[in-house]
């Protein structure tokens, strides 16, 4: 089952045009780092870090994942949750399916499935297409990060990440990043089993990552009981891992909500859509 | 038939194909689609569902293919419960509202999806002779999106015949369709019902359904109002229908005579003229008798007997969901 989903959605041109669309902003953003001055200083993040650029192409994909993570990435990862239930019903192929003697749990938990890879696969290309895009422009040598948020006047906090521990810090925030979407993930594809209009669901994950940002301590310090949780709010938290020493405190209880609202939402979508009415 | 069919249901001690116990759903904002509908579909027999729009046709069939829960009652395929998913779905083929079909797969691949979702035991054979059914030619092998209205229909036709199944649900299965495809589809029915395929349908063409079934049931806001044979249906007695420029007037008139015949209007300016022994001779004279002018006459057929059954289609209540 999960193979025959696979098969639907590879094949679709919107899925490969997602993919090819993450992987040339990587390398359009390379592109227009290298187009700017060797020596300009990059604020990335809310944290900030700062670095050059053109020091190493290991920035780009710290570049990439930053610009990306709260709207851009949120965008592909609710297109591929809505399309997988609501896209299905549209073409009407969903009835089609249902009236087999296969289990209504299967259909949706293979579709989920198949969803979430594609979604995973967005944030890995990002991060594959900005690495060779960014080495192949700058060279894959050591970087220098400075921390915003600890350097003073002539006090900067410097630390030098050599390739291998890069490579490894690169890894996780990629996972961070992935888990860090996965709240998107579930109330879209909990849309998606709810309407036959796509755009619907996508609306939803990306009108989650809009409401997350309006309520954000960051900007309005007297919702801090509402911001902690809020699903997008912590998703920076990642640059951490390129601090020295590293603040980590506030990604155990981010995964935590993660997992929440993935429990909540997709248990909605299992009970929702083993139990409608299928009238259209 | 299905990957794992249960007890095959040809014997005169088995089950029907298709059984409605109270069968009831209703929908949101309190619409009652389906009202306590009780109906056998004997198997082997090709059973046309009839009822104007809103009739509670289209929600029956999804119930019977496990799309809809009914709110109350149930529903038996041969003899074993419906249910979303149950096994007994796999010995039926649907066309339900229409195809649905994953649009940038060719029509080639998208059979094979539905072989591959339940391992039909035939496999690539079952493929290959719906593939022949459909009749693609060499579009079989280009993009769904890119297909007519009629390519479409025969590949959904196609596909409800997969693993040749025991019973066979169409909704309205030509419409749209020119007069050349529609008798394929015909023809593709009467050789399911003359393999022994129970045969299950809707549609809005009467002269069709005439043609093609032996049975049918009459649905009426969600309720039933007649079943039975064609024939039980057209009624024992000759059944005349007169078209005249004055039908309250002709129906007083025919009214009136002796035999008392049922007068029923089946349309703006026709009656159908039931019983009272009156033979087309004695009708017209006494209607020219009166005055009424007589703009043709013949024998009554489905269409009539259905649109006397349902009377005037005003009184029905208003939908407010496609039923």
């Amino acid at each position: 089952m999960i193979l025959l989903e696979w098969y639907k959605q590879v094949r679709r041109p919107r899925t490969y045009g997602v993919l090819v669309v993450v992987a040339l902003f990587a390398v359009a953003l390379t592109v227009s780092l290298a187009a700017t001055g060797p020596a300009q200083v990059e604020y990335v993040g809310d944290l900030p870090l700062l670095m050059v650029p053109r020091t190493s192409g290991w920035s780009v994909p710290l570049i990439a994942l930053s610009s990306t993570m709260k709207f851009f990435l949120p965008l592909a990862v609710s297109l591929f949750a809505a399309e997988s239930v609501a896209g299905d019903a549209a073409w009407g192929s969903l009835r089609y399916a249902l009236a087999r003697p296969v289990s209504r749990a299967r259909v949706l938990w293979s579709k989920a499935t198949v969803a979430g890879l594609l979604s995973v696969a967005s944030v890995v290309v990002l991060v594959v297409a900005a690495t060779v895009a960014g080495g192949l422009a700058f060279g894959w040598r050591t970087l220098d990060l400075t921390d915003g948020s600890a350097s003073t006047p002539g006090h900067p906090h410097v630390a030098a990440f050599a390739v291998g521990p890069l490579v490894g810090h690169l890894a996780l925030a990629t996972l961070y990043v992935v888990a860090g979407q996965a709240s998107i993930f579930a109330v879209a594809f909990f849309l998606s089993t709810t309407t036959r209009r796509p755009l619907v669901a996508v609306a939803g994950g990306v009108g989650l990552t809009i409401v997350s940002r309006v309520f954000n301590a960051d900007y309005l310090p007297g919702i801090q009981v509402v911001d902690r949780y809020m699903p997008n709010n912590d998703i920076d938290l990642w640059q951490h891992l390129f601090t020295r020493p590293a603040d980590l405190a506030g990604i155990p209880h981010f995964l935590i909500l993660q997992a929440a609202y993935v429990v909540v939402f997709m248990v909605l979508a299992h009970v929702w859509f083993t139990r409608k009415d299928i009238l259209d | 038939m299905g990957p794992d069919p249960g007890p095959a249901g040809t014997g005169a001690a088995d089950p029907p194909a298709v059984r409605l116990e109270g069968l009831t759903k209703q929908l949101r904002h309190g619409v009652t689609a389906v009202d306590h509908l009780d109906l056998e579909v004997p198997t082997g027999s090709v059973t046309a569902l009839l009822g104007p729009n809103g009739s509670g046709k289209t929600v029956t069939l999804r119930m019977l293919l496990g799309l809809v829960r009914p709110t109350h009652g149930r529903v038996l395929l041969f003899g074993q419960e419906v249910r979303p998913g149950a096994r007994v779905l796999g010995r039926v083929g649907a066309l339900v509202d229409g195809p649905g079909f994953v649009p940038h797969l060719s029509g080639r691949r998208n059979l094979e999806l539905a072989v591959r979702l339940v391992r039909l035991s035939g496999g690539d054979a079952d493929l290959d002779a719906a593939l022949a059914m459909a009749d693609l030619g060499d579009a079989a092998d280009r993009g769904y999106a890119t297909y007519s209205h009629g390519m479409r229909y025969r590949l959904a036709m196609a596909q409800a015949l997969l693993g040749s199944p025991d019973l066979l649900v169409l909704d309205e299965p030509t419409t749209g369709m020119d007069p050349a495809q529609a008798v394929g589809v015909h023809r593709a029915i009467g050789a399911c019902a003359a393999a022994g395929t129970t045969v299950v349908l809707t549609s809005h063409a009467l002269p069709e359904i005439e043609g093609i079934c032996d049975r049918a049931a009459v649905l009426r806001s969600g309720r039933l109002l007649a079943e039975g044979t064609i024939a039980e249906l057209l009624g024992t007695e000759p059944r005349l229908v007169v078209e005249v420029d004055d039908t309250d007037r002709a129906a007083a008139v025919l009214a009136g005579l002796p035999g008392a015949p049922s007068v029923t209007p089946v349309g703006p300016r026709t009656l159908a003229v039931v019983g009272g022994g009156l033979g087309t001779v004695a009708v017209l004279e006494h209607l020219e008798g009166t005055g009424v002018r007589v703009l043709g006459v013949r024998a009554g057929n489905l269409e009539d007997s259905y649109l006397a059954l349902l009377g005037d289609p005003a009184a029905d209540p208003p939908d407010a969901a496609d039923r």
